[in-house]
């Protein structure tokens, strides 16, 4: 069964267009990525998956089930859950607070400890720093925080927008690296990228996103080999 | 000359007329409504000038009234009195006693000062903090006007005062004040003024100096808000620091957001409205007999009135009854443009660069 | 009494007028926190409480249930205006909320002034409350010591809350980055409804406390200590729970010293004075002292 769909999605923002008619679907424990140039429509995409952002026209089914309609509350006890684009932590939270807030919904202290167990061991490097007020953290230990933060709440839908964004090559290696650890826990993941090369490189599925069009998908392995995707996305 | 200016000169034909037949014929006590309504449209068209058109939304636009109005008060008082009910200025003051446009002209002047001075700090503050800091204005003065008792005869209030604000002068002034105001808006000050009320990043980088702008929108402003409270000195002849008090506030801003923020329009609808329905519900608030009701007294019923339309216009239509539109002739009578294209041109919020 | 008697005299009675203002600013800090909004009713919220209160006390209860009735009363109609009124206009510019906001405060006055005789009112008298306590050659009374006493629990107990709880987590949270906390699933109208419970029943406790102190109610009576607990929540940094406790304290010995050591012919001022007050900090830093740098400025 198909754990998200979407379908003739279409999103506005006053008089420009960001989604312009969108289509995909994919399966559970798959990672997706979503490739394309500055402005293509993939954050507003993710957006309307999460419901920070609602739809104008479109369908979004979330495991079969029609989610269009609810918000971005909701749609997090679901088990969506959004890593935003530029970490958007809470400075004047420590890092152990951040995650406690991933863990927002969830009321057993037992999950909850378990899950900042995960989170931690995940994440050695930011275990030494859980008192730390998270403002502080260089760029690569706040996207540890940020997407531990997003697994508090054990999504089985990831959103990850741009997680390699102003980060060193190692640190990128290590991000993608975890991708592929956070699939084994059973969680799907949809991950926006510019970095084409890494994401083609970690995902399953691929999609092309075009002035808010899905125009090329397939398989990753093939998006990689493609010529027209190689000359556009990864030259 | 074009078909609007010349149905305006008609309509200021008419008003003169109307004027003349109220001041002959209405009885003192409808004339002083009308007197009241006159003052406040002058009050609610320049608050609108400086928070609608300006962005700038004061709640200190009692001060300047009570400046302009105390000012004029105590510079057309009869020397007689002075001496006794005032003392506390100085002898060449004293012996003064000038005649009434100058002296609301330099109540208008003393409220300008206030205006800059003030302003020129508190201006650079944004939308809530503005609000509160010109409000701590309206405090201030209101407590200096109690507390200074040899100058303003303190809380009793200064009483005395000639009768000097007949129809006329109340009516030319209005005339006076949404013209200018009119002119202002929709000139190239105006638009900066819009501009700045907009986006003043935007502004800046057109070549507005925002500071300046925003400081001459305001001082204009509380220029007409003391002729405003000059005339009500002398229309009621007598002036109290409770006139200028927190009730002052809000009652000019349930005026000024019920006809609609950046609407001239607006603004003289909703002082209309808000003087003259007042007039229906204080006889309810004094309780008693009425239309064959038994009634009780009801105190306080007209500010909840007031409280309501403020929520009601917020929650339900918070752009006023005329939004950001203006009265044109265009409108009514679907004229044809004629005449010379002008260069500045009809309202609304855009900005030209 | 000797000089430093008679500052330590003031010192103690600005502390205490102090934490009256850091119950008043607390929920108005924590309303701007997360709502951007100058919530003008507080200091009616607070008087509607006090008022609710006083048929309690004319029964013959205990000064402690009185407190309570009164907590209990503000927090009602805190969030029966947040429900009514605030709510629809989340969205909303600024302007329209501040606006909405008169008019509650103005409406909230009247509506009780309508419906009480005009005579100012108190609390049935608490004799316990009005014995003169004694710290040295401080004269205080009993309720100076409760004022205290109530402030630091409330306070405290707040700040557990905040701290400890996810839900004062979740409103914290709120006030950094609203979107992001939305994204962890913080369901924002139900925590703005918990923001609004806590300012208003902080303020309810705020209002009694000053009727059991200076015994002279009438509907006018929130009007001043709103304000000023606004005045307080700038000083500490509008937006900072613990800004507003220390501003409050800052604002009360700061009143206090004023009219105690100014002449009598410049100490009736002292409302304007708070005024002042408020725009030379909004002047000079309007961060104030522990807030963020946020754009005060236009």
């Amino acid at each position: 069964m198909s754990v998200l769909t979407a379908q003739a999605l279409k999103k506005s923002f006053g008089a420009v267009t960001a989604a312009a008619d969108i289509n995909l679907s994919f399966d559970a424990d798959t990672v997706v990525g979503l490739i394309g140039a500055n402005g293509a429509g993939k954050t507003t995409l993710l957006s309307t998956v999460s419901g920070i952002v609602a739809a104008h026209q479109g369908q979004v089914l979330y495991r079969g089930k029609e989610i269009t309609r609810l918000s971005c509350e909701q749609r997090v006890a679901q088990g969506i859950v959004m890593c935003p684009e530029g970490r958007r932590l809470f400075p004047e939270m420590t890092v152990q607070e951040n995650l406690l807030l991933g863990a927002y919904n969830v009321t057993d202290k037992t999950a909850i400890g378990a899950a900042l167990d995960r989170v931690y061991a995940l994440f050695p490097r930011i275990a030494g720093r859980r008192k730390q007020l998270a403002g502080t953290l260089s760029g690569g230990e706040q996207q540890m925080v940020a997407i531990g933060r997003a697994l508090m709440a054990a999504p089985t839908l990831l959103l990850l927008d741009e997680p390699s964004l102003g980060l060193a090559p190692n640190l990128v290696e290590l991000i993608f690296e975890t991708i592929a650890e956070i699939r084994k826990l059973g969680c799907s993941i949809m991950l926006v990228e510019q970095n084409a090369a890494m994401a083609l490189e970690v995902a399953d599925f691929g999609y092309v996103l075009e002035t808010g069009k899905v125009t090329v998908s397939g398989r990753a392995s093939d998006l990689k080999e493609r010529h027209d995707v190689v000359e556009a996305y990864l030259g | 000359m074009s078909r609007a200016t010349s149905m305006t000169l008609i309509a200021l034909f008419l008003f003169a007329l109307a004027v003349w037949a109220a001041e002959a014929q209405l009885n003192p006590f409808y004339l002083q409504i009308l007197g009241l309504l006159g003052i406040n449209i002058i009050a609610t068209v320049s608050l609108n000038f400086a928070a609608g058109f300006g962005g700038m939304f004061s709640l200190g636009h009692p001060a300047f009234m009570a400046l302009g109005g105390y000012t004029a008060a105590i510079l057309t008082y009869p020397v007689a009195m002075k001496g006794s009910r005032i003392p506390g200025y100085p002898d060449w003051l004293l012996q003064l006693q000038v005649p009434f446009l100058p002296a609301l002209l330099i109540g208008g002047l003393v409220a300008s000062v206030a205006a800059i001075l003030v302003g020129w700090p508190v201006l650079r503050l944004r939308g809530h903090y503005l609000a509160v800091a010109t409000l701590g204005l309206t405090v201030i003065v209101q407590v200096a006007i109690v507390n200074l008792v040899d100058y303003t005869r303190g809380a009793l209030g200064l009483s005395g005062i000639p009768r000097l604000a007949k129809p006329w002068w109340i009516g030319g002034f209005l005339v006076l004040t949404v013209f200018v105001v009119y002119r202002l808006v929709h000139s190239r000050f105006g638009r900066a003024l819009r501009a700045v009320r907009d986006d003043y990043v935007a502004a800046q980088m057109s070549g507005v100096n925002v500071a300046r702008t925003r400081l001459i929108g305001f001082t204009i402003a509380a220029f007409f808000g003391g002729i405003a409270g000059g005339l009500l000195g002398h229309l009621l002849r007598i002036l109290t620091p409770g006139q200028f008090s927190f009730n002052a506030v809000f009652i000019g801003v349930a005026m000024m957001i019920l006809g609609g923020m950046g609407s001239i329009t607006g603004s003289i609808v909703g002082a209309v409205i808000m003087t003259i329905l007042p007039q229906f519900i204080i006889p309810l608030e004094r309780g008693g007999n009425i239309l064959g009701i038994e009634v009780p007294a009801l105190n306080g019923l007209t500010q909840i009135v007031t409280a309501l339309i403020l929520i009601g216009v917020m929650l339900v239509r918070p752009g006023g009854l005329a939004g950001a539109k203006e009265f044109s002739w265009r409108s009514i009578f679907d004229l044809p443009r004629t005449g010379r294209r002008r260069s500045s041109r009809h309202g609304g919020a855009s900005v030209d660069v | 009494m000797t000089v430093f008697s008679e500052f330590l005299q003031h010192m103690a009675n600005g502390l205490v007028l102090g934490f009256l203002y850091a119950l008043v600013g607390i929920g108005l800090s924590m309303v701007y926190g997360i709502l951007r909004m100058i919530n003008f009713a507080h200091g009616e919220i607070l008087m509607v409480g006090v008022f609710l209160a006083l048929p309690v006390s004319a029964l013959g209860a205990p000064a402690w249930v009185v407190l309570l009735s009164g907590l209990a009363g503000a927090t009602l109609m805190g969030l029966l205006v947040q429900w009514a009124i605030y709510r629809p206009l989340l969205k909303s510019p600024e302007v329209t909320l501040l606006v909405a906001s008169l008019g509650v405060s103005l409406l909230l006055q009247n509506l009780v002034l309508m419906l009480t005789s005009p005579q100012p009112k108190r609390p049935a008298p608490a004799p316990f409350l009005d014995q003169p306590f004694l710290v040295g050659e401080i004269v205080l009374r009993n309720v100076d010591l409760a004022i205290v006493v109530v402030a630091i629990v409330a306070t405290l107990a707040t700040h557990l809350f905040l701290k400890h709880t996810r839900h004062g987590r979740a409103l914290r949270a709120l006030a950094q980055d609203m979107s992001a906390a939305r994204m962890m699933g913080v369901n924002v109208p139900f925590m703005v409804m918990v923001c609004f419970l806590i300012g208003s029943a902080l303020a309810g406790v705020a209002g009694v406390l000053i009727g059991y102190k200076y015994g002279h109610l009438t509907p006018l009576s929130g009007f001043v200590p709103g304000l000023k607990g606004f005045v307080a929540a700038v000083i500490g940094g509008i937006g900072s729970f613990p800004g507003a406790v220390v501003g409050g304290l800052i604002l009360g010995l700061l009143e206090t010293f004023l009219v105690g050591y100014l002449p009598d012919a410049l100490a009736q001022y002292r409302d304007a004075y708070v005024f002042l007050v408020l725009i030379l900090v909004l002047l000079v830093k309007p961060s104030g002292l522990f807030g963020k740098p946020e754009t005060v400025k236009v």
